[in-house]
């Protein structure tokens, strides 16, 4: 770590530490999640389909990972290589790359590559997830063409004073250890969370890419992590607030061999994350004034001696700044502006030298509130400068509301864009690849229309949601062969997006128990070409069907989930090569209860309860069916 | 008797009753599917498992990933070589897969595997035995596997040079090529040892390809480096060369310069040992064609295209493989000597060599 990294941190938390006024606990017992970290969510979404992961369900996940708990919670398509194996979030049959990743705001896609292994993010750090179905370039900035993922941390600053405990013992050796806290000193709060997890992954597979079909054990694909977080919120005056929190992950992941390989892999790759930020919120009257800064490291370490180059590193650094306000002009109407700086730079022996830029955008919104009661509309718009080059403006225009009282609907449309990763452009060159420093963003539009009926009653709520979709990119920005052999990324193909969501939520509270399914299923039809008048292609590891029902149960200090998901089958290349569809479900059961002034609950949890066998990237073998059982203490 | 084993004795005697009716003649059954027609490697792209075999038949017809269709599993990961020995077995090396798959030539029909391989990369036959080069780890010596043909097993391991790529047979010896340590290793197949190592000339680099030719030498195709300095910008190239090695004295012949800045790296030689055709590979653009007896490289090629692999059948058609990328499916040309072309086929992803059955 520099000093200059080091003299963030401390300037970060010791701030926190400054005297101010003592206010009423009430005013800071606040929940610290995406509403407060991330404006443009929380009043610009109009327009957009967002759904927000279940709690309850997403407790059951409390040993897995956000990869898992989106697998088998959302209707978004995740590709895994394999259990803690790299896992990429595509909605709505966008690259991984399409989806925006943010964490309390802010953007942690790298700046190298544009991706984020999910599966390195443990749910014991997360509080909410969201999903925001279709793409938003002037809300969300560069990636997010197809959706935005939206992760916040611990929601535990609801109470002072409190600990928690939790462990988890898995098949195939998976163990967990989870800890953390609540206090508060003076006019702070705080919330710490430490974990560390380690399993052996070598789970027993029918091994159907080898002669006679053997049964294996997965090699080379232990992984273990540890991570720490702290959330802070300090209330410094009547109007201030002062939001900070670090989040840290070590991530050691051996790579697990492919199904058709006889020579167990020796490769590893280790992953270490640093986030910081650091929010200042002022409120008064009409006025809400943001000031944002976070420090985003990632630094990778990738040996394999099998490999030409046995072993690489690399790294990359961001640090953003950003002053939002947010003014009420009416009652019903507000203007939200902000200027957000971004600096990236990124170290590689990919690079013949370490690339950087400096990103400016400046961002506009207005939304009218319930025009005739019954309307909200947002617009807003972008303008990025990337050094000394502007990029295209973009705009967006949201809007929601009801209809008849049953009968809610949503429309939006909006430019996307997407700039090039700094692999693209400054991959050195050598006899096999270079990199395209001519590269120009990917760009076009994201637009999408539902509705929504919502049947209330005494015992019954019904939730029904359609929506269809459409997305547009041109530019696609694709890695071809030249006519002399070398691999150089081009501004080459087109894409197309199309599709139906449908889905169902019911719940019901039936003889003091409550019962509920939530059903959602997509239709994509996804395909990318070199030109309007060529030949389409399937987007690959798109399922054109898939679906995600969940099915809770609760009866005083008991609930259960079971989860079902369908992919169909999915292109794994342009040569028409598939791989087979599949549906696992899962199952968990938690109970709950007090033993003195301890709150436990403990959760025993089956996936794959059919032993289904099955790919969710070619060659990458999965497991049967496994448990693990959690236990967690708090009080 | 259950009703499986019912439906199985009425076919059998259905089956029984038609070859019985059947009246004797003497045209030859056919051996299966793929009797007679052209097998075509697709690499496939790295870390995918997606590599096939398409076969073009005698008619001209083209059934993509054979091996699939008949065995109901991907071939595996980066499809390395091909050899079809005189028993009708076909040898699939597959290069990031670590294995040989075994299948019978005419059917494709899985046999077993050769595993206990690190990188293994060509493959020929003599009595048996198979001979398979392989790489082994990055920077370590490459070797020689010595597997028996009827059970799979590997028996012998011989160190030779680094990288080894294409071996042949010649004499009682087999020559590897070692690629980055510019050697020829010749092990001697009665000891299973490694009799000798040829040096190659300084400038002559990276041997990738041997053939034999009517007299019964050796001819080595090296396709020479790009050069990086330390921080891996391309700065210079060596030159691509033929040479000639007399499989008895082992005497180098005089380098036959190719080109200073393309590195070609297939190397085939027509049926009557008396032509060479070299080109294709990563970029590079051409088939050219020279006599043994040559000893100035042509200025233009026989065909022009860029070829990821080629060969020539019996007749002296040419067959050019081009992958246009490791995504989406490549092609198959073919020419006739002249250079004409004859016919085009749609193949899958990365086509790297084309193989002809029995």
């Amino acid at each position: 770590m520099n000093i200059k990294k080091l003299f963030f941190i401390v300037f970060v938390f010791c701030l926190n530490q400054l005297p101010g006024q003592e206010v009423s606990k009430d005013t800071i017992y606040e929940l610290i999640n995406i509403d407060l970290m991330d404006t443009r969510a929380k009043d610009f979404s109009t327009g957009f389909k967002v759904e927000t992961l279940d709690k309850n369900l997403l407790k059951t996940f409390s040993g897995n990972s956000v990869a898992d708990a989106l697998s088998a919670g959302s209707g978004v398509n995740i590709k895994s290589y394999g259990p803690g194996g790299l896992s990429s979030i595509s909605i709505r049959g966008g690259g991984s790359y399409h989806t925006a990743i943010l964490w309390n705001g802010i953007n942690l896609q790298s700046p190298m590559n544009g991706g984020l292994n999910l599966s390195s993010i443990p749910m014991d750090l997360i509080g909410d997830i969201s999903l925001q179905y279709g793409g938003s370039g002037s809300l969300a900035g560069s990636g997010a063409a197809f959706g935005v993922l939206r992760l916040s941390s611990s929601s535990g600053l609801r109470k002072e004073n409190t600990a928690f405990l939790s462990s988890s013992v898995g098949s195939y050796s998976n163990y967990r250890l989870a800890l953390g806290s609540n206090f508060y000193i003076k006019n702070s709060l705080f919330s710490i969370k430490g974990f560390y997890q380690s399993s052996e992954n070598d789970f027993e597979f029918v091994n159907t890419a080898k002669f006679g079909s053997p049964t294996e054990k997965q090699s080379n694909s232990a992984y273990s992590q540890y991570g720490i977080i702290v959330d802070n919120k300090t209330t410094v005056g009547e109007n201030t607030t002062f939001l900070a929190s670090l989040f840290f992950n070590n991530y050691d992941k051996d790579i697990q061999t492919l199904m058709s390989d006889y020579t167990p892999s020796e490769a590893n790759q280790v992953d270490n994350n640093l986030l910081v930020t650091a929010i200042f919120k002022y409120s008064k009257n009409r006025l809400n004034i943001n000031f944002k800064n976070a420090y985003i490291g990632a630094k990778l370490h990738f040996t394999d001696p099998m490999s030409p180059d046995p072993e690489s590193k690399s790294a990359s650094s961001s640090f953003i700044s950003e002053l939002e306000s947010n003014y009420f002009t009416s009652e019903n109407q507000n203007l939200y502006t902000a200027i957000n700086y971004t600096y990236e730079n990124a170290d590689s022996g990919g690079y013949s030298s370490n690339p950087s830029r400096n990103r400016l955008s400046f961002i506009a919104a207005y939304k009218f509130s319930h025009l005739w009661d019954k309307v909200n509309i947002a617009l807003s718009l972008r303008q990025e400068l990337i050094d000394s080059n502007f990029n295209p403006l973009q705009y967006s225009i949201g809007v929601d509301g009801n209809i008849v009282s049953f009968l809610d609907f949503n429309f939006n449309f909006g430019k996307v864009y997407r700039i090039p990763t700094m692999n693209d452009l400054y991959w050195r060159e050598t006899g096999f690849a270079v990199g395209n420093p001519d590269l120009i963003d990917e760009s076009g539009y994201s637009s999408d229309f539902g509705l929504t009926q919502t049947i209330g009653g005494d015992f019954i709520d019904i939730k029904f949601g359609q929506s269809i979709f459409y997305n547009y990119i041109n530019n696609l920005i694709i890695w071809a062969q030249l006519d002399n052999g070398k691999w150089k990324p081009l501004n080459k193909n087109i894409g197309k997006s199309k599709g139906l969501e449908l889905s169902v939520d019911f719940s019901s509270r039936i003889f003091g128990s409550k019962i509920g399914i939530k059903e959602s299923y997509t239709y994509t039809d996804a395909s990318t070409s070199d030109d309007e008048g060529g030949s389409w292609q399937k987007q690959v590891y798109t399922p054109t069907h898939n679906s995600n029902t969940n099915l809770w149960w609760e009866y005083k200090n008991l609930r259960s989930d079971f989860s079902l998901n369908y992919y169909s089958d999915r292109n794994i290349d342009n040569a028409g090569n598939t791989l087979e569809g599949y549906s696992i479900g899962d199952f968990s059961v938690s109970y709950f209860f007090d033993l003195k002034k301890i709150n436990i609950q403990i959760t025993a949890k089956a996936n794959n309860l059919w032993n289904t066998q099955y790919q969710v990237t070619s060659g990458y073998a999965m497991p049967l069916r496994n448990y693990m059982l959690t236990a967690r203490f708090s009080i | 008797m259950n009703r499986f084993n019912t439906a199985l004795l009425s076919a059998l005697i259905i089956g029984s009753t038609f070859t019985s009716c059947q009246k004797d003649d003497d045209t030859p059954k056919e051996k299966g599917a793929y009797e007679h027609g052209v097998f075509i490697q697709n690499e496939g792209s790295f870390g995918n498992s997606n590599a096939s075999v398409s076969f073009i038949d005698s008619e001209g017809k083209t059934q993509s990933n054979i091996f699939k269709t008949v065995n109901g599993r991907n071939l595996g990961d980066v499809f390395q070589s091909m050899m079809i020995d005189n028993d009708d077995k076909a040898y699939l090396v597959v290069n990031n897969s670590n294995k040989v798959e075994i299948v019978n030539a005419n059917t494709f029909e899985e046999i077993g595997v050769i595993a206990d391989l690190k990188s293994p990369r060509y493959i020929i036959e003599d009595g048996d035995f198979l001979y398979i080069t392989q790489w082994n780890g990055w920077g370590e010596k490459g070797s020689l596997k010595i597997a028996n043909k009827n059970d799979g097993s590997i028996g012998s391991t011989i160190e030779v040079g680094n990288a080894p790529e294409g071996l042949v047979k010649v004499n009682n010896e087999i020559w590897i090529a070692n690629s980055t340590s510019n050697t020829i290793s010749i092990v001697n197949m009665q000891s299973n040892t490694l009799s000798m190592t040829l040096n190659l000339p300084v400038d002559v680099e990276a041997p990738k390809h041997m053939v034999v030719d009517s007299d019964g030498d050796v001819w080595v195709l090296c396709s020479g480096n790009v050069l990086y300095d330390s921080s891996w910008n391309p700065i210079g190239n060596t030159p691509s060369y033929l040479i000639e090695i007399n499989s008895s004295t082992k005497k180098l012949g005089t380098p036959i310069k190719l080109s200073q800045t393309v590195h070609y790296s297939n190397l085939v030689i027509d049926k009557n040992g008396t032509n060479l055709f070299y080109g294709g590979g990563f970029g590079v653009i051409g088939i050219f064609t020279i006599e043994t007896s040559g000893s100035i490289a042509p200025a233009i090629p026989i065909v022009d295209g860029v070829f990821y692999g080629f060969n020539l059948d019996d007749e002296g058609n040419i067959y050019g493989a081009i992958a246009p990328n490791y995504s989406s499916n490549g092609t198959v040309t073919t020419f006739d000597s002249s250079g004409k072309e004859i016919a085009h086929y749609v193949v899958g992803i990365g086509p790297n060599g084309v193989v002809f059955s029995n």
